[in-house]
């Protein structure tokens, strides 16, 4: 009897005989390269997209609202005028555009660029996050560098003092000087900015670190001395130096500022005290549109209308402009007391913005007029300083938005005054934002790090101020 | 070694059997039950007076030897009535067995579709029937289980024509995986998955939507490890079992039903119709029209303006407002625009099946056609489908059963939510002094008439010109089309090996394509330049179960049943997706009119294996142990890694049988049962390793960033998330003790269930500081517990001849907690500002918002302007488990009429009705028109004055009075716009609790007599009304609504579609 099942427990077995434990490629990502296929020509565009995108999107926007530039019309960034600016508020450019993006990009490019010995890539990629560094700690202070971008070996970074990120600032672009001028037969494709030039990239490096010497200006006597250091090691000539990345008409490349314009129309627009003081200035046009009301636009309602400088689909936006080079020099000359440099400059760098934006001299030089009789009438150096820092306020609008708040945070200019009723839960005090708070992925996923930073800074309120600006 | 010992243990079992016996003469025959005809296994059959007998096999055959000449059989089963029979000079005796009423048992179907009396059972099972089902009138099937069940929970993402609705049995176990269950028709896992459920976009269906409803027999609802252990890890949700119609021997009897119902919205929001579109300006509220893209309605009292009567102006036949005294005198006035907009949906259903069958070939065939529209003008869903199962003898040892199933599902789909081309977002939004329909207040002729939705120069006639789109427009010119083809099948050989063994092999395929299209027209708001999306979505699963299975008399006390089977299972996913923007001819939704297009292409695959065992053992009818065992290898887990092994174990023990008092009058039946099982889980697909993708330039959250290649490049940047090459399977562990009573000569039964269960080592791509250059990693960290009671009461209160009143109660409780974590929370779906979250400590998917700073009595911390602080930080605000849920099913019969009515309580759980606090921003809610004019309000509060010495903050009673929205002030100052769009989260969460009529269903049996001679059988008529009455304090829509469909997220509302209720009847006539 029992033979006959045999049989058939024989076969049942057999059918585990199928069983096979092994699956091949099953668990390999079919849509997405393996890392070993990934070189930095792939990477780099994506670097410099984001590195710009960090300051004209929201990291644009937003100082650009504080700085009185805009104003909220509708829904969230009616709020954020009335400084209702909270943790979760820019936790989309710490995540994904700074540290999981723009910030990574530099770091993976440039450790890239050292194993495969090119000092093309290593340069261009510490410029990159010298930038984007910049933009982070003149938000937040306090930020994550030494033990960041490390993976599963550090999950909790801390954070590093602000003196030591401006070192790191400067550190980095003096490798990065370094590295292009040395670059010899180096790939150098994927960079869409310039087309793979060293010599432009080394400008590029020498004006930044004019620009983060200056932001030092109330913490750093020598600041000024650095700045134009850095400047006559080799800066920006002309505006046809300018580091630009130029968008696509395409609305999927499209220019941020249009991207706002055509996504969120009418949320936000140009604030009623900034058009005041740009009614009779030539670069009025290019900045707003009016349309058929009291108010203005930043955007019009044709993004691939080219009326407007900044904010159709294919306005470019740069990592850095001559225009603002030139405000640097001289704000740098009049705090050395070189008052004739300095007026010389200023009204450069005025000149630099109009051919900038395509204004023909005709239209501008009576305005050349008004800003020279100012500058002339401004004694002392801070008067000189607050001439030079209301023209660079009017020459950076949308291009150069946290640049401006940093100005208005280490020199008080221009004079603002804060949004009535602008005393809130994370702002008490009511004053202009000296400051953002520390996103809120970073109190859900940081919090350690975050709190001793805090902690060390006496407060992330948007009233609390950072070190640098202190 | 596990593997081993699995196959030691799997052996041992299938040699256990050897006996034999004498042989005088053998009769044999097969028992089935007079219900349904189905087969009856495991019937005990004894010769009167001997201690000779046998069971039935799983095909209800039956063989015994017995004394050449006389005797009688005694067939007895739990549940039915046992029946005496005299051989005589038969050898063959087939009998139809009847329930026996008093003990109210019933045949389930569990895992890998073993039949197991219910009695035998050391874990709770429910199920539904067919009528239940069919009669609750619900496209889709999920939605039809809503309050049937205790334990199970269905949430309706909205009342949209095909829209998904969320199932959960007993809470929810996992952190990001799905917490649904498994489906399974007739042996075949099928995929229910849904795709496209986000914060925007449609109300796209979950794909069990393709199975049609009124094919079904019955559906099992298992819910703890120990009843799904043998399913393996797509089961650690618990599974619902669907078997399908079959035939029956008999001539062919052919079934026809058709159903009519209506649908209406069941409730809406309330606007204000007092003041007009505008804005403060220049310290007075001003009219600001449509031309100037005004979202606000913060404008003047409509009582105080007029039409200037200039017919040029596009938006409005009367022109534009100016107060009044300077216009012609037309006075203002508010249009209604959320009654105008509505429409009645209806639905017609269409069924036809032919069933019968000889001894040998046995066959069911049906064909439906289900067409619905919605209340949304052009929304509609249609479901065709076809299907055949045939089971065949081919030998008396071998049948073969094959099914097949094909449908067609789709239709015309509303953009929804958050999304400015969504029709309710339009709509609630829309100002009362604009009118959307232009003059005509019918929903659908207004969708038909282009002069509601488009300007005389071709752009969009919109309250806001550009910004939000005229729900008519969306209606028109947003079209999201949806094509499902899908097809289900299995082969199903079984061969009796010997009497109380059989071998099965079934291979299943569920196999769909879901193409979708859609498009914004030229001029929408989202896209004004025009946009097209065509996707391809093609599922294919295949899941082959090999099985062995044994019943056998082991003596006259213990009776095993025992299987072995094995389980592969394969789900390839491909998905080929194009977006086109710039279209170049107006109203041409194809890819080709299109100039910019990314093509995407997402691939992915998982393969298991599993074998298992699983032995039932009784003990004289009254000890029930079963043990269970699964081994299954996995694609997705580490290579060298991926095999895992989880056992189950219950126990029912019948009391009254032990102390042989079964079927006394007071308590004729107390059985008590306990059982313990686990369930591993294996990883997502691709979470074992780190990959490029292709770049996008992000950061922003308000627009959409650019996508490679662009700017003459192509760009690829490192995956965000770090892969885990050293994961291991999640395990859900439960315990699980039950009672089942009979009371009262059956008349009551009571069924109660207590479970504990705990899933730890969850894979969860856990959040990380992205300073560490990575958003996520895979992980295993978190533990969950839920921890539950269900009961099911069922009692017969009044039976007498003709009446009879039968009350069904499901009651359902149950608490998902969040044990450990190791961040401090995740995101399972919402917005930045609120969201619902796992979170460390909390219940499963706490509603985490900005709330109002309060000091310790729990009161307002003002600002020095007289006005609450916000909490500069989130935090939980809300938790949308509901306390408990409760069905109670009334069933009155007289004669042929039966009266049912459902009626479906939840209590607690709260909703966050973001939908209210942003048309309060704009003011559009009435709240708005009643409150706006308060001036001088005291906010109930303190105000900080500074701090002690210890830092202590000091306060004093806030005596600084505000306006609400005081024009002098500007509209930032306003009292629900200066917290910010939408304002502060707390105050928009509320209270879910309902008490609703789900359905209502009265049915008439026609006498036979009336048609005696002719060629019908029977005719039945029936009326139903779903969801005819809700009482709940929710303000807004039915708060039976979520804004992210079945995804993990729930509790939230943002310009969801709203629900529905519906009235309809059905005939069905049988021939």
């Amino acid at each position: 009897m029992m033979k006959k099942y045999y049989k058939y427990i024989i076969i049942a077995l057999m059918s585990f005989g199928f069983v096979s434990c092994e699956f091949d490629d099953t668990n390999v990502d079919p849509n997405n390269p393996n890392p070993g296929l990934i070189t930095n020509d792939l990477i780099l565009p994506a670097a410099q997209a984001q590195a710009v995108f960090n300051i004209g999107a929201l990291g644009g926007r937003m100082p650009g609202i504080v700085m009185q530039h805009f104003q909220g019309f509708d829904a969230q960034q009616v709020a954020y005028t009335a400084y209702v600016i909270e943790e979760s508020d820019l936790n989309n450019l710490w995540q994904t555009g700074l540290y999981a993006a723009g910030m990574r990009d530099a770091d993976i490019i440039i450790n890239n660029g050292i194993e495969a010995e090119n000092n093309f890539y290593i340069g261009v990629g510490k410029v990159l996050l010298a930038h984007n560094l910049g933009l982070a700690t003149s938000f937040w202070g306090e930020i994550p560098l030494t033990e960041a971008f490390q993976g599963l070996e550090n999950l909790t970074p801390a954070y590093d003092s602000q003196e030591s990120i401006y070192a790191a600032i400067q550190t980095n672009l003096d490798e990065a000087i370094t590295a292009l001028g040395n670059t010899g037969d180096a790939l150098t494709s994927g960079d869409i900015i310039f087309g793979g030039d060293a010599p432009s990239w080394i400008r590029v490096a020498n004006a930044m670190k004019a620009r983060y010497h200056m932001h030092l200006s109330k913490r750093n006597n020598n600041a000024a001395q650095n700045a134009l250091n850095a400047l006559a090691a080799g800066a920006m000539n002309s505006n046809d130096e300018i580091p630009y990345v130029v968008f696509d008409a395409a609305e999927t490349g499209a220019n941020p500022y249009a991207q706002f314009g055509t996504q969120r129309p009418k949320t936000m627009i140009v604030d009623a005290r900034f058009e005041a003081i740009m009614t009779d200035d030539p670069r009025r046009d290019l900045y707003m549109v009016e349309d058929g009301d009291e108010w203005l636009f930043f955007e019009d309602t044709d993004p691939l209308e080219t009326d407007l400088f900044w904010s159709t689909n294919t306005s470019p936006l740069p990592l850095i402009s001559f225009t603002e080079q030139l405000f640097l020099e001289a704000e740098a000359f009049a705090r050395l007391g070189q008052t004739d440099n300095a007026g010389d400059t200023l009204l450069a760098a005025v000149v630099a913005n109009m051919e900038q934006l395509g204004v023909e001299e005709d239209d501008y030089s009576a305005y050349l007029n008004i800003v020279s009789t100012a500058f002339g009438a401004a004694s002392g150096t801070d008067a000189q300083v607050e001439v030079i820092i209301n023209e660079k306020y009017k020459a950076l609008y949308c291009q150069g938005e946290n640049e401006i708040w940093v100005d208005y945070r280490r020199t008080g200019y221009p004079a603002l005054t804060p949004t009535a009723g602008g005393a809130n839960g994370v702002n008490p005090s009511g004053i202009v934002p000296r400051r953002f708070l520390y996103p809120i992925s970073e109190r859900q996923f940081n919090d350690v790090s975050r709190q001793a930073a805090i902690d060390r800074q006496g407060g992330h309120l948007l009233d609390d101020d950072i070190w640098a600006f202190q | 070694m596990k593997k081993f010992l699995l196959l030691s243990f799997m052996l041992m079992f299938a040699f256990a059997f050897s006996e034999t016996w004498a042989q005088e003469r053998t009769i044999s025959g097969k028992v089935s039950s007079i219900e349904d005809g189905s087969a009856l296994p495991g019937v005990n059959v004894v010769l009167k007076g001997t201690s000779t007998g046998t069971v039935t096999d799983i095909d209800g055959n039956y063989n015994l030897s017995v004394p050449s000449e006389g005797g009688t059989l005694i067939f007895s089963f739990i549940g039915l009535a046992t029946e005496e029979i005299e051989i005589g000079a038969r050898s063959v005796i087939d009998l139809q067995m009847s329930p026996d009423v008093e003990q109210l048992s019933e045949v389930v179907i569990t895992a890998v579709g073993i039949e197991t009396n219910k009695r035998a059972l050391g874990y709770s099972v429910q199920n539904v029937d067919a009528e239940e089902i069919v009669n609750a009138r619900e496209t889709n099937l999920v939605s039809a289980l809503n309050s049937k069940i205790a334990g199970v929970n269905v949430v309706s993402a909205s009342g949209s024509p095909g829209a998904s609705a969320r199932i959960t049995i007993r809470g929810q176990t996992s952190i990001t995986g799905s917490n649904e269950p498994l489906f399974v028709v007739d042996g075949v896992p099928v995929d229910n998955s849904a795709s496209g459920n986000g914060v925007a976009g449609v109300d796209n269906g979950n794909r069990l939507i393709d199975v049609n409803p009124n094919d079904i027999a019955s559906m099992t609802v298992l819910k703890g490890p120990a009843a799904t252990a043998l399913y393996g890890i797509r089961a650690a949700n618990g599974a619902i079992i669907i078997t399908t119609k079959r035939g029956e021997t008999g001539k062919p009897r052919i079934t026809y039903n058709m159903a009519y119902t209506v649908d209406q919205v069941n409730r809406n929001y309330d606007l204000q119709s007092t003041f007009a579109q505008g804005r403060p300006s220049g310290g007075e509220n001003i009219w600001r029209g449509p031309e100037t893209g005004e979202g606000f309605s913060w404008g003047p009292r409509i009582s105080e303006l007029e039409f200037d009567g200039d017919e040029t102006y596009p938006y409005d036949n009367g022109g534009r407002l100016v107060p009044t005294g300077t216009g012609n005198g037309v006075p203002a006035r508010a249009y209604d625009n959320l009654d105008n907009f509505f429409v009645n949906g209806y639905t017609w259903d269409n069924n036809i099946s032919v069933s019968g069958g000889s001894e040998k070939l046995k066959y069911f065939m049906s064909a439906g056609r289900l067409y619905t529209t919605g209340v949304v003008p052009n929304a509609t869903f249609a479901r065709t489908s076809a299907k055949a199962t045939i089971t065949a003898s081919l030998t008396d040892k071998l049948d073969v059963t094959i099914s097949g199933t094909y449908s067609n599902s789709g239709g015309n789909r509303i953009q929804r939510g958050s999304n400015i081309s969504g029709v309710m977002l339009g709509l609630l939004r829309t100002t009362p002094t604009f009118d959307n329909g232009n003059g005509i207040t019918d929903g659908q002729d207004a969708a038909d008439d282009p002069s509601t939705y488009l300007l005389p120069d071709g752009t969009q006639r919109s309250y806001r010109a550009g910004i939000y789109d005229n729900p008519l427009w969306t209606a028109n010119k947003n079209p999201f089309v949806d094509d499902v083809d899908r097809i289900i099948g299995f082969i199903n050989p079984t061969y009796e090996i010997l009497p109380w063994m059989k071998a099965s092999v079934k291979v299943g395929i569920d196999q769909f394509t879901d193409k979708r299209n859609s498009a914004f027209d030229i001029n929408s708001a989202t896209q004004p330049a025009g946009q097209v999306d065509y996707s391809v979505n093609s599922v294919s699963v295949v899941n082959t179960d090999a099985l062995l299975l044994m019943n056998k008399e082991i003596n006259e006390d213990i009776y095993l049943n025992a299987t072995i089977g094995h389980n592969y299972y394969e789900r390839i996913q491909s998905i080929d997706s194009y977006q086109g923007t710039t279209m170049a001819i107006p109203g041409f939704y194809d890819i080709s009119n299109t100039t910019d297009v990314i093509a995407a292409k997402d691939e992915s695959k998982r393969k298991l294996h599993g074998v298992f065992g699983d032995i039932k053992l009784s003990y004289k009818e009254m000890l029930f142990l079963n043990l269970t065992g699964r081994n299954d290898w996995s694609s997705t887990l580490p290579e060298d890694d991926n095999s895992f092994f989880y056992p189950s174990a219950s126990l029912g023990f019948d009391v009254t049988e032990a102390f042989g008092i079964a079927n006394n009058s007071t308590i004729p039946y107390a059985k008590v049962r306990a059982s313990w099982g686990q369930v591993g889980n294996d990883a997502p697909i691709y979470s074992t390793t780190n990959v490029y993708t292709q770049a996008f330039v992000g950061g922003d959250g308000f627009i959409n960033g650019v996508t490679f290649p662009a700017l003459g490049a192509n760009a690829f940047e490192r995956g965000a998330q770090l892969g885990n090459s050293v994961l291991k399977p999640e395990t859900t562990t439960t315990i699980e003790f039950g009672l089942d009573l009979k009371l009262l000569n059956g008349r009551i039964g009571l069924d109660l269930t207590y479970y504990d269960s705990e899933t730890e080592d969850q894979i969860i791509p856990l959040t990380i500081s992205r300073a560490t250059g990575f958003s996520s990693r895979v992980a295993n960290a978190g533990v969950i517990t839920n921890e539950g009671l269900e009961a099911v009461l069922t009692a017969r209160v009044i039976e007498n001849n003709d009446f009879v009143w039968d009350v069904d109660v499901n009651f359902t409780h149950y608490e998902s907690v969040v044990e450990e974590l190791e961040v401090e929370d995740i995101f399972l779906a919402g917005f930045t500002s609120t969201s619902s979250r796992v979170r460390r400590g909390e219940p499963y998917g706490v509603i985490v918002g900005n709330s109002f700073q309060r000091n310790e009595e729990g009161r307002f911390i003002v600002g020095s302007d007289g006005w609450p602080l916000v909490n500069p930080e989130q935090d939980v605000i809300g938790d949308p488990n509901p306390d408990w849920t409760a069905g109670v099913r009334n069933t009155f019969s007289y004669k042929g009429i039966s009266l049912s009515a459902l009626l479906d309580i939840r209590e607690g759980g709260d909703m966050w009705n973001g939908t209210l606090g942003i048309i309060k921003y704009f003011g559009t809610a009435q709240e708005t028109a009643d409150l706006r004019e308060t001036a001088g309000f005291l906010y109930d509060g303190v105000v900080q004055t500074g701090t002690d010495g210890d830092g202590n903050p000091i306060y004093e009673e806030n005596n600084t009075p505000v306006d609400f929205a005081n024009p002098a002030l500007g509209v930032g100052a306003n009292r629900w716009v200066r917290y910010g769009f939408g304002g502060v989260s707390e105050e928009s969460i509320e209270d879910a609790s309902w008490v609703r009529l789900r359905e209502v269903t009265l049915s008439y049996t026609l006498p036979s007599k009336l048609f005696a001679d002719s060629f019908i059988e029977g005719i039945s008529v029936s009326f139903t009304g779903r969801n005819l009455a809700l009482w709940t304090e929710f303000t807004g829509i039915d708060p039976e609504t979520n804004l992210t469909g079945n995804g993990n997220g729930f509790g939230l509302n943002y310009f969801n579609m709203p629900n529905t209720r519906s009235f309809g009847g059905t005939l069905k006539v049988t021939f």
